[in-house]
């Protein structure tokens, strides 16, 4: 997986760092993650969509509210709602 | 630090209350309620005697005008009417299940309205369940649409609802989004009295195994109007309310579990003391007997542990209850439902559900609490959602996450909770688990004990194996990988060991932190033999002969009790 670090965070490097994790999730390459469907289109349940946000809270030592996951169902609507979200925690 | 005394009075007046209504032609009368149960009838007459008694203000919170301000509380008397009838305790408590996604939305006039038709014995139902679907909320097809004059039109069927028909108000999930989704549902407060004559219609009671005079129906609704404020918080918000609400009723339904359990043990316990044995002598002086007799007595034991923390995790450990209310509904259930199996293996042969149990309630308790295990999310249902959480439950066990002030408080059953924040409740657990990554400091603080008082060596010997155990089925769980909706097989072993290990831990916290400090370690020896031989780890032979003596604190208790620990913790130190 790519590196991503609190201080250095864009939408670009969350949503590759995303994509790397749902490719994992899901066993297939990351090419075939498309960051404009919905999670849930790949089969994704609501619980396993917030065990993604889990790992995103790990890595970055944060807690998230796990709704964020569920209000923004793409990648692509996802990682520039979570850069919005940790600037405002900053 | 303030000791719960007015609690101990609630719960004492209204269970000697309720022990007043046993008797012949009264409302809790066992002869009654099992004629009603041959007749699939309804136990009308009990669930008034309980709401006359003041039931019903427990399920209302303290804000909104009701009694309730510790779950301790509502979890205690509904297993003293456990004890006595489950088709009773189920009817009877649904109505929390009714109300409580109304608390959690935390609109206050809503809330106040409600609370005052409870308060005036209004019986209150939650439809979630769909015939074709199940447990899978996200798949239910009732759908409201906006009405053109602000309102809702509700149409579909809920199916397999407690006291679908019997209530007047009912919650209801409902589709307000084609696309579906975890967004894609709302909650309406449906009150029956509102609706236009034909647009409801309640398709006839199911007959069940157990809980045979309870109204398990459904409700189907054919473009029925609600107004605008029927629904519950915001459009969208219903899946993340009923989950959280959930984390609430799951864990209350212990108390039904344990109820149950005090029953079919005291019943199995005064049969053996009874009973005589081929030779004359009663069955009770038999060792295998006594030895199962003494098993039985700490699965109890280490299922009130596990639902006695649990609930008062709801106040302290809030934002952990995703993983903590799986816990007390897949396990405690489980638990008791083995544990009456196994005396009914042991005892039946010899007539326990003959002419030695008159009013059949052996029987009646072993088919009643089989439905425990299945409503509110079934026991796969639970494993299910924490083997999602497993990544993160091994991750903050490695890291050694705990809340350790809320972990002492849940711990502790003498103090008076905090007060619940349902704010804090949280669809995943953001810390983990605090009760087993709390347990290596527990498991060390039991052994420096162990330096001092000669007879808490084997106990620590015993904490210390669970602790090795715990530490490598986190391992195991870490090393789970599974795609989407492929739930591996071992996956549900692993979180049987996961639930096992907490109730074990549960035992061993509240004896560190809920007796006094000389107080008597045998509970505790035998809650931890019981869960390392269910675990499959090793317990010699004289470990385990603690449990014939669990057996004598089970055959010598006062007629009429029953074994709890709460008298074991309680007491003043």
């Amino acid at each position: 997986m790519p590196d991503l670090a609190l201080d250095t965070l864009t939408a670009d490097s969350l949503r590759a760092w995303l994509v790397d994790c749902v490719a994992t999730h899901l066993d297939r390459p990351a090419e075939a993650v498309d960051t404009t469907a919905k999670l849930s289109d790949y089969g994704l349940d609501s619980l396993h969509v917030l065990a993604i946000a889990a790992e995103l809270e790990d890595h970055l030592d944060i807690s998230l509210d796990p709704t964020v996951m569920w209000d923004n169902p793409t990648l692509d609507s996802l990682s520039v709602a979570l850069v919005r979200e940790l600037s405002q925690n900053a | 630090m303030t000791v719960a005394a007015p609690t101990v009075g609630t719960v004492d007046r209204f269970t000697r209350h309720l022990h007043r209504l046993t008797g012949p032609g009264l409302a809790l009368d066992a002869g009654e309620l099992a004629a009603l149960d041959r007749a699939d009838a309804f136990p009308a007459d009990a669930c008034r005697a309980l709401d006359e008694a003041g039931l019903p203000r427990h399920y209302v919170p303290t804000e909104h005008g009701g009694a309730l301000d510790d779950f301790g509380v509502v979890m205690r008397l509904l297993r003293a009417v456990s004890r006595i009838d489950l088709t009773v305790a189920a009817a009877h408590g649904k109505t929390y299940l009714g109300a409580v996604s109304t608390w959690l939305a935390g609109a206050e006039e809503p809330a106040r309205r409600l609370a005052r038709r409870i308060t005036d014995g209004e019986v209150v139902s939650c439809a979630l369940t769909e015939r074709h679907h199940g447990s899978d909320l996200l798949a239910g097809e009732v759908v409201a649409r906006p009405a053109a004059d602000g309102g809702w039109l509700l149409d579909g069927e809920k199916w397999l609802i407690n006291n679908a028909t019997r209530a007047g108000l009912v919650t209801v999930l409902a589709r307000t989004d084609d696309a579906g989704g975890p967004r894609g549902f709302s909650l309406f407060l449906v009150d029956k009295a509102r609706l236009a004559p034909g647009t409801y219609t309640c398709p006839p009671k199911v007959p069940t195994y157990g809980i045979r005079g309870a109204d398990i129906s459904g409700i189907a609704l054919h473009g029925a109007r609600v107004p605008a404020d029927a629904l519950i918080g915001r459009p969208g918000q219903g899946v993340e309310i009923i989950v959280k609400a959930l984390h609430i009723t799951r864990t209350c339904c212990a108390a039904m579990s344990l109820g149950a359990g005090d029953h079919a043990l005291a019943l199995a316990a005064d049969f053996a003391a009874g009973h005589p044995a081929d030779d004359g002598t009663p069955l009770a002086r038999r060792p295998h007997v006594r030895r199962e007799l003494g098993e039985a007595t700490a699965g109890l034991l280490l299922a009130e542990a596990t639902g006695l923390v649990a609930v008062r995790a709801l106040h302290s450990l809030t934002g952990e209850m995703s993983v903590l209310s799986a816990v007390a509904k897949a396990y405690v259930p489980a638990q008791i439902d083995a544990l009456i199996a196994r005396l009914l293996h042991l005892l039946g042969p010899h007539g326990l559900l003959g002419p030695g149990d008159p009013h059949g309630q052996f029987a009646k308790a072993e088919r009643d609490h089989r439905i425990i295990g299945i409503f509110d999310g079934s026991s796969l249902v639970n494993r299910s959602a924490l083997i999602e959480q497993f990544p993160r439950l091994a991750r903050g066990y490695r890291k050694g996450r705990v809340d350790a002030a809320g972990l002492a408080e849940a711990t502790s059953p003498h103090i008076r909770p905090r007060p619940f924040a349902p704010a804090a409740l949280s669809l995943l657990s953001t810390t983990g688990n605090s009760l087993l990554a709390g347990l290596p400091d527990a498991v060390a603080e039991l052994r420096e004990r162990a330096r001092h008082r000669g007879d808490l060596a084997a106990p620590a010997a015993l904490a210390t194996r669970l602790l090795d155990a715990t530490g490598r089925l986190h391992e195991a769980m870490a090393a789970v990988r599974f795609p989407p909706r492929a739930v591996p097989a071992e996956a549900f072993d692993l979180a049987e060991r996961y639930e096992l290990c907490c109730a074990a831990a549960c035992a061993l916290h509240l004896w560190l932190r809920g007796g006094p400090a000389d107080g008597d370690v045998t509970w505790l020896r035998g809650c931890l033999v019981k869960a390392l031989t269910d675990l499959g780890e090793p317990v010699e032979d004289d470990e385990a002969a603690v449990l014939d003596d669990l057996a004598g604190l089970l055959l010598d208790r006062p007629s009429g009790s029953f074994v709890s620990l709460l008298d074991r913790l309680e007491s003043p130190s």
